[in-house]
């Protein structure tokens, strides 16, 4: 399918790429359907590791994204307790997680911040999404994750 | 709203698996226990909010554009199909 999106003009989108998210995340309950596009490398990592940005692109809106990353690459300590039955997942093997990040504009510069409580957990076999919130409260809702410092701005 | 009176160590039943006590009084503050399965989420309401703020300033931060490649303009259509490579992904540890 083709999608009309504010932040990326026209996408091409493959049906198979979709992800159902059944419930919606808070905030956006009516974003049932959604891809997930490589962003590249986060701030820090060199331009040819791993990809660890993407964006989250609602299907039905193509103005609403959310640019998300694996949590690891910039918190190696981070780790979570899902229970994936309650959850419907099958194997955990197929669990990849995602931290929803928010970029703040400050004085010096784009601070950006990644929701390590309240994790997008995604299921690669059912490829269904949903947010889960933690009960573990060590995890910070505003983790800093990188400053975009003005001077990179080219 | 259903409104019921509880004392201390006194229990309410919703549906057939969650069983919500009255744990303990301290002047303008209740401690409460809730018994649930876990498929059932269970969180202060603040953190709920929280969350849902934080997701509403993700997705209106426009700011970040200018200083990440969009998928579409920035790279040939095939790195588009970036579903497959996430399936790559390394798992959680």
């Amino acid at each position: 399918m083709q999608l009309e999106t504010r932040r990326f003009g026209t996408i091409e989108v493959k049906d198979d790429d979709a992800f159902a998210v059944p419930t919606g995340i808070p905030g956006f309950p009516a974003m049932r359907r959604v891809a997930l596009l490589g962003a590249g490398p986060a701030p820090g990592q060199e331009p040819d590791d791993e990809q660890a940005l993407f964006w989250l692109q609602d299907l039905d809106d193509g103005d609403l994204a959310f640019l998300c990353v694996v949590p690891w690459i910039a918190f190696p300590e981070y780790e979570i307790d899902i229970d994936e039955r309650s959850l419907g997942i099958d194997d955990e093997l197929d669990v990849r997680i995602l931290g929803i990040i928010t970029v703040r504009q400050e004085d010096e510069g784009e601070s950006m911040t990644v929701n390590l409580r309240a994790p997008l957990v995604v299921d690669v076999a059912k490829r269904r999404l949903q947010q889960v919130i933690l009960s573990d409260s060590r995890w910070p809702i505003r983790a800093p994750f990188a400053v975009l410092t003005n001077a990179e701005v080219s | 709203m259903l409104v019921l009176t509880r004392r201390i160590g006194e229990s309410i039943l919703i549906g057939d698996d969650i069983v919500v006590t009255v744990l303990e009084l301290n002047r303008d503050q209740v401690r409460i226990g809730i018994r649930a399965p876990r498929s059932v989420s269970v969180h202060r309401e603040e953190v709920y909010q929280e969350i849902l703020l934080s997701n509403q300033a993700a997705a209106a931060a426009d700011a970040v554009d200018a200083r990440v490649p969009a998928p579409a303009a920035s790279v040939p259509s095939p790195a588009i199909a970036a579903p497959t490579s996430f399936s790559q992904l390394p798992r959680r540890r």
